[in-house]
């Protein structure tokens, strides 16, 4: 077996073939990475995968998601495309098994993957949404050129305290004549003295009556779908979702504390990434998530007992803001010397445990309400600090995303807090356009003074798991 | 009598009165914005913190209404943690959905609103002093519309050419938009601006008897189209039919530098307007620069 270790694309081809010769066997969605370059996704050849055949699927699981959701369209099922709530609403549709959910938010992906190859920007651009507006405006493009994605039976987005610019693309999208199903979710608020109030997954509290409110209108997207599949989603079938959807989470959990505590790292920053972006809908296969999970936690833990991993030792501890626009930068961290302790991309609710003890669709508006990014950044704040000092992270990077609403004065907030509660933690705030290539100079510079930061400091590399 | 401070349409100026409170509308001047602006930063959201920052006795209500009123309303509230107005600050959830639900959410957030307003040592309306008070405000409240109406169907004096204006937030010194405009050879047939008549409420047909909270609910949810609703179907379809009753030769839209909201809103009400229009992107500087002068002194000539 080789050592864990991070190679290039072509390096994964000839191990490829190596492994096959083997006996690898690969599930029916396998195959060369090579194949996405040629499809389109040229990043792929400027990153660095770890060499794990579970690392292997889960890239292959990844991007083959336009594959599957064409296959379930040829078999009859109703696609819903969920836009914004990021967990929620494809639990919800995974209640009824002629549904398949998938969050055409993920364009926001798509011109790094593909290098701006495919043009989406240049469509938003036509269409009035410039370079003002954060990378989802790809999205848009998506569904004008209808080439990412099926287009869905039913689309749905949240509102309300969605970020300024997804809820004007959505709304540029249903008058380009994809009707779309509102349903408010409200910005969330500290409830007044007195006023009854639950604890959300993930901790923060709510008014009871706003999770009301959210039940209500999830009701309406309940009903959107019971008629898409005519027949009524029962209770019982939801709390099945959710069971599911909690075992996905436990999952991804136990990888990020196995991945973000370990040292030496024993899964390199851009899988982990991926591994948290599951949750959100499972890449429209639960099933098929699962054991893609399964396998990775397997060689994690194998990993982790045989002390081995894909960077040194001395990695220095970084916790990350944001989801990176290119996927690069995370190579580029560990390049420098850091490796990624915990990690904010803005979904963490999409891996907090779903209350299995209460009425789904109030367990399902507690979670909404949970999302990091419909409440107030300094609640956002208190969460990141303590798993940074979870994970023990050394150091935080904020990574800015070009165009999004709340990056502007977020950072301010989040090193506010930060700054009080870890006023010795260096804070390092980046912004990462899709393709940053023309500032990977500046960006490796900055990263790296970063990093001797927090060796100069006399910082220890430690694990609770050594 | 102390005063609440606010600047939005959803905040009805009558519950203030009725809770024994002087209402008042927030009027920003760019001047705020120049220091400080940073990237991203939309500078009405700019100057709105910097106004907070040299704050007196006042309350003040804010809106959820954008991303970055949400963020704004934040970093005031950090920014007055620890003084004397540390609770002075009110965060109004506007919901952005029509339908059931989020009207009963406006109107919780108009007793949540009172409460605030009684804890802060106003007095709970009674009925009848709130009915007065609503009645007074349906007068007040149609007045400016039937002024427009006439405006509209009247066209005196009829020099210039006629076009709306239309838009979010407009600091002090930007209404030499309207200025500016007239100097041109234009002249300003509709406001739909933040402030002008697309966000007076709509009294017609509410009566007080229905109770405050459902009174208040129809004049002001139910009516005011702006472009943080979802959908804002309702946007369109206003500014096309007051477009065509008064006669508008010409649409010209403004929106502050990242004001995402109305960037995007304005390709869509172009397409619906059924005349030509312009695009105008402000600055936080208080004069409206020659560039945009230029533009605006080209899009009327092609109009005449
Ligand atoms: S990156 Fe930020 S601004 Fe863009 S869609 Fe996501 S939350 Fe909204
Ligand atoms: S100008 Fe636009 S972004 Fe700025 S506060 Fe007003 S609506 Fe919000």
């Amino acid at each position: 077996m080789k050592s864990p270790a991070k190679i290039s694309l072509d390096a994964w081809e000839a191990r490829r073939l190596a492994l096959l010769n083997a006996g690898l066997e690969e599930p029916w969605y396998g195959g060369p990475l090579g194949r996405h370059l040629e499809e389109g996704d040229l990043r792929l050849q400027s990153l660095e995968f770890d060499n794990s055949t579970a690392s292997l699927r889960l890239w292959n699981f990844l991007l083959s998601e336009e594959d599957r959701l064409q296959a379930a369209r040829r078999q009859g099922k109703k696609i819903v495309g969920a836009m914004k709530d990021l967990g929620t609403v494809s639990v919800l549709a995974s209640a009824a098994p002629e549904l398949v959910s998938f969050y055409p938010d993920g364009a926001w992906w798509t011109p790094c993957l593909m290098e701006c190859s495919d043009g989406l920007f240049a469509v938003a651009d036509a269409l009035g949404i410039d370079d003002r507006f954060c990378p989802v405006r790809a999205m848009i493009g998506a569904f004008e050129t209808q080439r990412h994605f099926p287009i869905p039976d039913l689309l749905t987005c949240s509102a309300g305290a969605t970020c300024d610019d997804f809820s004007a693309i959505a709304q540029r999208l249903e008058h380009l004549g994809h009707p779309i199903l509102w349903w408010e979710v409200p910005y969330r608020r500290v409830p007044e003295h007195g006023e009854e109030a639950v604890e959300l997954p993930g901790g923060w509290r709510a008014p009871v009556s706003q999770v009301q409110c959210v039940a209500q209108e999830l009701e309406q997207v309940r009903h959107a779908l019971e008629v898409l599949v005519d027949h009524a989603i029962t209770e019982e079938e939801l709390r099945n979702a959710i069971r599911d959807a909690n075992e996905v989470r436990r999952l991804v959990n136990e990888l990020r504390t196995l991945a973000y505590t370990s040292a030496p790292c024993p899964l390199p920053a851009l899988e982990m990434l991926i591994i948290e972006v599951l949750p959100v809908h499972f890449c429209s296969d639960r099933e098929e998530c699962l054991a893609v999970l399964e396998e990775l936690l397997k060689e994690v833990r194998r990993r982790v007992g045989n002390g081995t991993g894909v960077l040194p030792q001395e990695a220095v501890r970084i916790y990350w803001v944001n989801p990176p626009a290119d996927l690069r930068v995370l190579n580029l961290l560990e390049e420098c010397g850091g490796r990624i302790c915990g990690a904010d991309y803005m979904f963490g609710h999409a891996r907090a445990p779903i209350p299995e003890d209460i009425r789904p669709m109030e367990a399902l508006a507690r979670l909404v309400l949970s999302d990091p990014m419909v409440g107030p950044a300094a609640d956002r704040a208190a969460a990141i600090c303590c798993e940074i000092s979870q994970f023990g992270a050394e150091a935080l990077v904020i990574s800015r995303i070009p165009g999004a609403s709340h990056c502007a004065t977020e950072g301010e907030i989040i090193r506010h807090a930060v700054g009080q509660i870890l006023p010795h933690l260096p804070v390092l705030e980046i912004e990462v356009p899709p393709i940053a290539d023309a500032l990977f100079p500046a960006l490796r510079t900055r990263l790296q003074a970063l990093v001797e930061t927090v060796r100069s400091r006399g910082f220890q590399p430690r694990s609770r798991r050594q | 009598m102390r005063r609440v401070c606010y600047f939005s349409p959803f905040i009805p100026r009558e519950w203030i009165i009725a809770h024994g409170f002087s209402p008042c509308r927030l009027a920003l001047s760019a001047e705020l914005a120049c220091a400080g602006a940073g990237a991203g930063v939309c500078p009405y959201a700019q100057a709105l913190v910097a106004r907070a920052e040299r704050w007196d006795d006042a309350l003040l209500v804010l809106t959820t209404t954008c991303d970055q009123l949400r963020r704004a309303a934040e970093r005031i509230a950090l920014q007055w943690a620890g003084r004397s107005h540390q609770d002075a600050l009110f965060v109004f959830n506007v919901p952005a959905t029509w339908g059931r639900g989020p009207r009963e959410q406006y109107q919780a957030e108009l007793q949540r609103l009172g409460d605030f307003l009684v804890r802060h040592g106003g007095r709970a309306p009674e009925g009848e002093v709130l009915e007065h008070h609503l009645e007074r405000a349906a007068g007040v409240a149609v007045a400016p519309s039937r002024t427009a109406q006439k405006q509209g169907e009247d066209h005196t004096p009829k020099k210039g050419i006629p076009v709306a204006v239309v838009g979010g937030h407009l600091f002090t010194e930007h209404h030499m938009l309207h200025y500016l405009i007239r100097n041109a050879g234009g002249r300003v047939v509709l406001n739909g601006s933040e402030g002008g008549e697309r966000t007076y409420p709509d009294y017609a047909g509410v009566s007080a008897a229905s109770g405050p909270l459902e009174a208040l609910a129809t004049a002001y949810f139910d009516a005011i189209p702006d472009a943080f609703r979802r959908p804002d179907t309702g946007l369109g379809e206003w500014l096309a039919r007051r477009v065509r009753e008064r006669g508008a030769h010409g649409v010209i839209f403004h929106a502050y530098a990242w004001c995402d909201l109305w960037r995007a809103a304005h390709g869509h009400l172009a397409e619906v307007v059924g005349v030509p229009t312009l695009f105008l992107e402000l600055g936080s500087s208080p004069e409206i620069n020659g560039h945009t002068r230029t533009r605006l002194e080209a899009f009327l000539e092609s109009l005449a």
